[in-house]
């Protein structure tokens, strides 16, 4: 049978339609109100039809959650006892800050001063950074870090695309961040999907917290970008700048630059660099030396310039702006006017281009890759060449990365909320291998090979457990003895789903797993 | 070589994309209506008609449509005072809860998902993949819709069968634009494959 019901020409819902349907008044009495007798209203019987079977529903929440331990355990909680997976530790001089390449590639930012103690204040000398990554649903699953979230009756369950722990400690305390230096992250990521958001494991609320939508973006060292494949890049035109006329009675300098450096300078005569005293005082003194080389360099706010003269070991600083003397100003004014009218017709020109087909895939390529963040080639090399030295190195359209900036230390995660795993249902009780009685456990973890996710069910559930038949399933449970349990995926595929009721008899390891290798050993899961 | 559709990437304008004001006066609403459920309505009267018809695209009548889109908003509202932002606009949110109440209904009803379709939109969407629009490749694309993930077939039926400007589904799906758009030209990259082998 067709999986779905194809219709053509269906009659479409006109204004009338819509307006007939809507009721707020129905809806309002139907919440709980009785203003008005709602089985007057139309679609009386198909709303309580419906009603009834979310009801059942709610009842299959409420036992659900009522199921699971109330006991005070912590909210991170490793369900092997005594195997979790290890930090990392770097030592680190808080004065001055440090990058640190983790083992997966991805690169930590400490600038200076990102540490502060309990009361705010900056802390300085040797700080220790304890820092892990979890990249798989083994990862996860042994270090207990919860991966549902239940929001407003909707049961999210989130699919990683990277989550990373980082804390930092000075003997033996631990350190808060320091908001005006942010510690930042680019972790390497193992999927270029850009479905996720970034969450920060709130420990004290026990819930994540949305913080932003998460960009990965892509470190490319080698010609062969996604880009060279579509053609190359449509360059952004230049904005020029609007000529100031420069005061006579202000200080500032004549240089010579190149134009291609400072392409929105370049339709312009006269050009001299004022200092803006606001920021940098002018010291007169400056002006009687010989100096041996200037820099200019322009600044983000993409109207002033810094101005380095140097000589010997002495080296001064002014912030300027590019001023038009007089007799070039009217003449500078009437290029920007023309400059100006060139630059809007190129941005609607591009505009226009973007409604290509191909230019507009482009435009995503390039929007992608338009973060090429703080991590330079060099740093980016290094992390690439650690991922090729440890067989990481899968991408050949460059290295997915996804940037934290931490605002807490604690668990931060690349997550989409998803849904649970669905095409098959059946009522399942679970049983010990060892003696083939019914296994008694607090929960399962459902996990599908391929998916950085785990679907925690608590036991009163699984007699509606749904799985999807086509993915490659594992279950994995902890025996209230502290045994591994584990359904495996060809366990799975013995499944059949025409029967309501089903037995899984989970295997149970015979001995304890004692490390997170052994624990990876009997789930199956290769590190990634 | 990327053959993509010419139209895929237009944006035709957006009447529920919300502006960061916007953004910032549904989330008085919301928090009104979490107090008070009679404050839902301006909620009720944006998205009415968007639920409507992304349900009726789904389901075989307009009976059913009120009904379902009426349970949609009954569990909204009544799981609105526990509703709180977990990275997703309130606009995607109710769309999750109107997918499930669609999936509770086919379940309990033992339906299959319908999928709306009219000619003109298969001819476009042929057109879209460099198709040429025959009885053949019609023919083709429908068996080729069969093998879509309910996720991907619901895409294909909010961009192209309902017209789902860009910035709206990126709002429902609760992905940027970008994604959306890319999303969309990996499902028809999709569909044109399985056409093309089915050829």
């Amino acid at each position: 049978m067709d999986k779905y019901n194809i219709q053509r020409n269906k009659e479409k819902l006109t204004d009338a339609d819509i307006a007939k349907g809507k009721d707020f008044e129905a809806l309002m009495n139907a919440h709980g109100g009785a203003s008005q007798p709602f089985y007057k209203k139309p679609g009386f019987y198909g709303v309580v039809a419906v009603t009834g079977v979310m009801l059942v529903v709610g009842g299959y929440f409420l036992s659900e959650s009522s199921s699971a331990p109330t006991s005070p355990a912590p909210f991170i909680a490793p369900p092997i006892a005594g195997v979790d997976i290890a930090d990392t530790t770097w030592s680190v001089n808080a004065g001055s800050g440090q990058d640190f390449i983790y083992g997966t590639g991805s690169v930590v930012r400490i600038p200076a001063n990102a540490f502060t103690d309990s009361t705010g204040k900056v802390v300085d000398g040797p700080v220790e950074i304890r820092y892990r990554e979890f990249h798989d649903p083994a990862s996860i699953f042994i270090a207990g870090i919860p991966m549902t979230y239940d929001s407003a009756g909707q049961q999210y369950h989130f699919e990683s695309a990277g989550m990373l722990e980082i804390t930092a400690w000075q003997n033996g305390v631990p350190l808060k961040t320091n908001p005006a230096a942010p510690i930042r992250v680019a972790m390497a990521s193992n999927t270029p999907e850009d479905k996720f958001n970034i969450y920060y494991l709130d420990t004290v609320k026990k819930n994540w917290s949305f913080i932003k939508k998460d960009d990965p973006i892509v470190i490319r060292l080698a010609a062969d970008t996604a880009a060279a494949k579509v053609g190359a890049v449509a360059t952004t035109p230049t904005e020029p700048i609007k000529p100031m006329k420069a005061d006579a009675k202000k200080p500032g300098f004549a240089i010579a630059y190149d134009p291609a450096e400072f392409p929105e300078l370049n339709a312009y005569k006269g050009v001299r660099f004022e200092v803006d005293e606001s920021k940098t005082p002018y010291n007169r003194a400056d002006s009687k030396i010989q100096w041996e080389d200037v820099s200019i360099t322009r600044n983000s706010d993409g109207a002033t310039y810094t101005v380095v003269f140097t000589k010997d070991e002495r080296e001064v600083r002014y912030v300027t702006y590019a001023a038009i003397d007089g007799a070039n100003y009217t003449a500078a004014m009437k290029t920007f006017d023309a400059k100006y009218a060139e630059y809007q017709a190129s941005i609607k020109a591009k505009e226009n281009a973007a409604n290509n087909q191909s230019q507009r895939m482009r435009l995503i390529v390039e929007e992608q890759d338009r973060h090429r963040l703080w991590v330079n080639d060099t740093l980016a090399a290094r992390a690439m060449a650690i991922r090729a030295a440890r067989g990481m190195n899968n991408e050949t359209e460059g290295m997915i990365m996804r940037e934290f900036m931490l605002e807490n230390f604690g668990v931060w995660n690349s997550d989409c909320p998803s849904s649970l795993p669905e095409g098959a249902e059946i009522f399942a009780t679970l049983k010990d291998s060892r003696n083939n009685k019914p296994l008694q456990v607090d929960k399962v973890y459902l996990v599908e090979r391929g998916r950085n996710a785990i679907f925690t069910y608590y036991t009163a559930a699984l007699k509606e457990f749904k799985f999807n038949p086509d993915s490659e399933n594992m279950l994995w449970a902890i025996t209230p003895d502290g045994f591994l349990a584990i359904y495996s995926a060809d366990d799975f595929k013995t499944i059949n789903t025409s029967k309501k009721n089903v037995a899984l008899t989970m295997q149970v390891t015979s001995t304890k797993v004692k490390t997170p290798v052994e624990a990876r050993s009997a789930l199956g899961i290769n590190p990634t | 070589m990327y053959v993509i559709a010419k139209d895929i990437f237009m944006n035709t304008d957006s009447k529920y994309h919300l502006t960061r004001e916007q953004i910032t006066t549904e989330e008085r609403e919301i928090a009104a209506a979490q107090k008070d459920p009679r404050q839902f309505k301006p909620l009720y009267e944006r998205y009415y008609e968007r639920v409507l018809r992304f349900v009726y695209g789904r389901v075989t009548s307009k009976e059913e449509a009120y009904d379902i889109t009426q349970q949609v908003f009954l569990a909204a509202i009544e799981n609105l005072p526990k509703y709180k932002s977990v990275g997703v606009p309130f606009n995607a949110w109710l769309f999750r809860v109107a997918s499930n109440e669609l999936g509770k209904y086919y379940r309990k009803n033992n339906v299959r998902q319908s999928i709306s379709i009219d000619d003109t939109q298969v001819a476009d969407v042929l057109l879209e993949m460099g198709e040429e629009n025959s009885a053949i490749t019609d023919a083709r694309l429908m068996k080729a819709i069969q093998q879509l993930e309910q996720e991907e077939a619901d895409l294909l039926q909010m961009r192209f069968f309902d017209k789902v400007p860009f910035k709206d589904l990126a709002d429902m799906l609760g992905i940027t634009e970008t994604a959306a758009k890319a999303r969309v030209y990996r499902l028809l990259e999709k569909l044109k494959g399985i056409i093309n082998a089915l050829s």
